[in-house]
């Protein structure tokens, strides 16, 4: 492959070796009953590197990962990108098909995924060498040595990760980034914003295979010598609150739906937790949901919004400046246009499409010249495809330019869930569209009979089993409603954002 | 006429919620200490706004956190 002069760091060598100069022994992940060091880490990446290397893996390779979050995980992904090899994180929950169509997609050389994902009905492992590991550092790829591996060169524009996004027709979307790109998150946001150190230590109820979670749990920590705690199971609020007191972590990065089931979870007056930050992120946060957990912790609820596209967020609120129903105001180094249908700018406090150009814009899609050309703009900007409006320097979301929703900070296309209730005979027609439950959106399923059924539970009961055996369960509607007609446009389109409720 | 723990109870399982879970359900204690998972919560706060057509805000939906709760704040706005 062509490569650019290697004028950039390695992502990998700049996140560890730092660490292994200053404080070998500090300790960079608690997980279940371990704590990993930083010279425990780097061992375990080097172990990694050392293996893709003895497999002919080299620069500009894929290696995906599906692994649970652990420091497994931290030290595979460093591994990878230390041999300058293209680290592809995914879901631990897809589907057979879903990872067959990603395999397909990124042609990795190797698959590492943890046991829960290899024993998946259908898991196609014929499409690529797979090796199963664990949770515990200790116990894998203990045929290679623990010796110093050096950093591959690495140019500008090479890859270092590819993290997938889900695009209007539910077909995933590779996104691939630069080494530099999370440094640069790790900078802007972490140091700068959040005021991240080294005193750190960080929980994400996010999965590292979200933009997200990687800078959450792993850029962010690495890059300023913090500590993070890992979760590899389900982010249950229970578990959360207990690793909140076992381990007393300084920053809690989640999505508003975990915050409300949270707060659902605890019966007293006041909740006291060791957090000196809070943060959300992944889907809108609604006003109450921040005004209550202040009352509740009395602690900010920070939120922001960023992309898999920028890496993380590039509008935040901040200590001691916070709005709550506001995204905040750029983060350093992001410019931002607000445009109307024509891309022209809108004026001032008018809702518009929101582009913006800064630092960890991603390469361009996977494979994608025509997605590419639609969303990355000539001059550098971005489409978000988020509709917002700014007033006074800071910025309010107001819904999205597609018909895309996003649920417990994942996406879900209404066209994806539409096919396969357009699957189930009894159903002529419909559309997805968002309904707003206690401030947060959730899918709705607006359908159209063919002649001979009748609408009610029975059909709703049958209708909601189908669809649970073809999608992933956050996709699955929350509402069925039986229609008689779909409100369209002349041409005889659906216009969904007639539906949101 | 006032709304009872046991209309709630009702219009649980004409949801399809769990006939197990709501039948031991205490209204006193909390439903996510009581098998309501992350999809009964948003499930069941849309079915008592459809069902009394009342509308709960975001504030509320963040403190109706047992029956009782939901009993309460129903029967203030019939």
């Amino acid at each position: 492959m062509n490569k650019s002069p290697a004028i950039a760091p390695n992502l990998a060598a700049r996140l560890l070796l730092p660490n292994l100069a200053r404080h070998p022994d500090k300790i960079a992940y608690h997980c279940a009953e371990e704590s990993i060091s930083y010279r425990q880490l780097g061992e375990g990446a080097f172990r990694c590197a050392g293996l893709l290397r003895a497999r002919g893996i080299g620069p500009g390779d894929r290696v995906m990962l599906a692994l649970l979050d652990s420091p497994v995980f931290v030290a595979a992904f460093l591994g990878i990108t230390l041999i300058g090899a293209v680290a592809v994180p995914v879901s631990t929950s897809l589907t057979a098909e879903t990872y067959d169509y990603l395999l397909a997609d990124c042609t990795p050389r190797l698959l590492l995924a943890s046991p829960s994902v290899a024993a998946i009905g259908g898991f196609p492992r014929n499409r690529v060498d797979c090796l199963i590991c664990g949770e515990q550092l200790a116990g894998v790829w203990t045929e290679m040595a623990n010796a110093p591996i050096a950093a591959a060169a690495i140019g500008e524009d090479d890859p270092a990760f590819m993290l997938y996004t889900s695009g209007s027709t539910g077909r995933p979307k590779g996104v691939p980034h630069r080494h530099g790109d999370l440094l640069e998150a790790a900078d802007r946001y972490a140091a700068q914003v959040l005021g991240m150190k080294k005193e750190d230590l960080a929980l994400s109820a996010s999965k590292l295979y979200f933009a997200y979670g990687l800078g959450n749990s792993l850029a962010f920590p690495l890059a300023v010598g913090a500590s993070a705690v890992l979760h590899p199971g389900n982010p249950l609020p229970g578990q959360l609150l207990a690793l909140m007191a076992r381990h007393r972590p300084t920053l809690f990065f989640s999505v508003p739906t975990v915050y409300a089931q949270i707060i659902r979870s605890v019966d007293a007056p006041h909740l006291h937790l060791p957090m000196r930050l809070c943060i959300s992120g992944g889907e809108a946060l609604p006003a109450a949901l921040v005004e209550e957990w202040r009352r509740l912790t009395g602690l900010e609820l920070l939120d922001g919004i960023g992309s898999t596209e920028m890496t993380h967020n590039f509008l935040s609120n901040r200590p001691g400046d916070l709005v709550p129903g506001s995204a905040g105001r750029p983060v350093p180094g992001y410019e931002f246009r607000i445009v109307d249908d024509d891309g022209n700018p809108v004026s001032a406090g008018v809702a518009g499409h929101l582009l913006v150009r800064g630092p960890g814009a991603a390469l361009p899609y996977w494979h994608l010249p025509e997605k590419t050309a639609e969303t990355m703009l000539a001059d550098g900007f971005l489409r978000t495809g988020d509709v917002f409006v700014e007033q006074d320097g800071r910025y309010y979301h107001r819904g999205r330019s597609d018909d895309m929703l996003k649920v417990g900070g994942q996406w879900i296309s209404p066209v994806q869930v539409e096919e396969a209730l357009r699957n189930h005979p009894a159903v002529a027609d419909c559309a997805v569209a968002a309904y707003r439950v206690g401030g947060l959106e959730r899918p709705a399923a607006h359908l159209i009979l063919r002649p001979g059924n009748t609408p009610g539970r029975p059909l709703e009961r049958e209708l909601r089993t189908f669809v649970a055996t073809r999608l992933p369960e956050y996709m699955c509607p929350l509402v069925y409603r039986f229609v008689d007609d779909l409100p369209r446009t002349p041409t005889g389109k659906v216009q969904r954002f007639r539906l949101k409720q | 006429m006032a709304i009872t723990i046991a209309d709630l109870k009702k219009a649980m399982l004409a949801i399809d919620l769990d006939e197990e879970m709501v039948s031991r359900l205490d209204p006193n204690r909390l439903l996510s200490e009581q098998g309501f998972d992350s999809i009964d919560y948003p499930a069941f706060a849309v079915a008592v706004e459809e069902r009394y057509g009342l509308k709960i805000s975001d504030a509320e939906a963040l403190r109706l956190k047992t029956l009782t709760d939901f009993e309460r704040c129903l029967n203030a706005k019939v």
